[in-house]
């Protein structure tokens, strides 16, 4: 019976937006976060996980994150976009653990230079030649490799299928930055995945 | 070969309508525009295939699960309480019983203890009540209604006994109750005393706390400045939007990033 009702008290707020949902929580309605919660708790795992690279440091920045937005609540502006917002609070909050774990930024580059190897394998042949689940495992390494600005244009490109403008928002920083890094970051990533296939 | 691949990028300037392009972000005349360009650019040509290859492959990469976060897991019940509400109404029932609950036990007793002396003796008035002490020893009677019948000797004996009786339960409440007043009174005293030096110790606490957290944000502020001074100024500081203005998010890798 409560759970039917814990139902429909949810069902009500599902046709809200963000916004209104802020606006209730703020007025005497704390658990209507939680809608918030189940609305965004995924992709801000997701980007947490491809940031740091582990499932526990994820959920403990997924947690970080919404005790955060839910701490300041009161700050956020209805002008904004609330996603904007959220990514913004779980990207400063993915920064400050990875400076708090200095030194992890593996250089691959470097290292496979420094080895000897070539990068003789194209990523067209990786995709063609290689089991989905080894890419994956390529693909992680070579992402976790990238400096954290660029990764996190990527993630957000092509993970979370954010546009340009939206991931300029996040990031407060012009458009044509954003590209940049990101026309940066893919060549990088090219590289560091032909290293990668040629280290095997 | 590096160098070579960033020469051969360099012929090219339209790197950002290459992410454009590869990402679907341009307008259809636009992407017709670049699509003439790309017949005649071969560099871009070549990194178009190229970074198509890359998104492919960073598709294989798949997220499983979910954290299920809830905000009582990342929240405890005294930080929701910080979060403005709207009171709700309470009856008076529950208020007394609030109150009721708030008082101290011994209270509580000696004031039952008050109220059914008082019970007492208005029953024994309504129920025209005889106590009566004589050779046969002490006796107590009760009666519906009082008899009319005329006074003997012994009954101006009872009458005497009576009004002893009552005058007698009439000091010993009057006694009982002078006693409850002064131990109240006792007792409050004790316990603002007791409230009054709790309270001090915990204002000397948390201002204790206090300036030892202030202290330690002006270090990690400095450390912050110190760090931030050999760095290019972040663009999220004219934002007060970001809640973390003073941290530099993005700046951190630059030096890696160019390379």
């Amino acid at each position: 019976m409560s759970e039917a009702i814990l139902q429909s008290w949810s069902d009500s707020f599902v046709e809200l937006s963000d916004n209104e949902i802020i606006e209730r929580t703020l007025n005497g309605e704390p658990e209507a976060f939680n809608l918030l919660i189940r609305r965004w708790e995924r992709q801000i795992y997701n980007l947490a996980f491809r940031m740091l690279g582990k499932e526990e440091d994820a959920h403990d920045i997924c947690q970080e994150t919404f005790f955060s937005a839910y701490r300041h609540l009161s700050k956020f502006r209805g002008d904004a976009k609330f996603s904007s917002w959220i990514y913004r609070i779980a990207l400063n909050c993915c920064h400050t653990h990875l400076r708090s774990r200095s030194g992890t930024n593996l250089s691959l580059e470097q290292q496979y230079e420094d080895l000897g190897y070539e990068p003789t394998t194209t990523v067209e042949s990786i995709n063609e030649t290689m089991q989905r689940g080894q890419v994956a495992g390529l693909v992680k390494k070579a992402l976790m490799g990238l400096p954290p600005d660029m990764r996190e244009v990527i993630i957000m490109k092509e993970y979370q299928d954010m546009k340009f403008h939206e991931i300029a928002d996040v990031l407060g920083i012009p458009i044509s930055t954003v590209k940049t890094r990101l026309y940066t970051g893919l060549n990088q990533m090219k590289q560091r995945l032909g290293y990668l296939k040629a280290a095997l | 070969m590096n160098n070579q691949d960033n020469r051969a990028k360099t012929e090219c300037e339209r790197k950002e309508d290459l992410m454009d392009y590869l990402y679907g972000e341009f307008s259809a005349e636009q992407e017709k525009s670049f699509k003439k360009h790309l017949l005649e650019c071969i560099s871009c040509q070549k990194e178009v295939n190229e970074f198509r290859a890359v998104s492919t492959s960073l598709k294989a990469w798949h997220v499983e699960g979910s954290p299920n976060v809830s905000l009582s897991e990342i929240v405890g019940e005294t930080v929701k309480k910080q979060l403005p509400t709207v009171a709700t109404a309470r009856s008076v029932r529950e208020i007394i019983s609030e109150l009721v609950a708030a008082l101290p036990a011994w209270f509580r007793y000696s004031s039952a203890f008050a109220a059914a002396c008082s019970l007492l003796l208005v029953l024994m008035a309504t129920l025209n009540t005889e106590v009566r002490y004589d050779k046969n020893g002490f006796s107590f009677q009760v009666a519906l209604f009082s008899k009319d019948t005329a006074e003997s000797p012994t009954q101006i004996d009872k009458k005497q006994v009576e009004t002893l009786a009552r005058e007698m339960i009439t000091q010993m409440v009057a006694e009982k109750q002078e006693q409850i007043k002064q131990e109240l009174e006792i007792q409050i005293s004790a316990l603002n005393k007791e409230l009054s030096e709790k309270n001090s110790a915990q204002l000397s606490r948390v201002t204790l706390e206090l300036k030892t957290e202030q202290r330690e944000r002006l270090q990690r502020a400095l450390l912050e400045l110190e760090r931030q001074k050999n760095k290019k100024p972040s663009e999220f500081e004219d934002d007060p939007f970001n809640l973390w203005g003073s941290l530099d998010i993005k700046t951190g890798d630059r030096n890696t990033t160019n390379n």
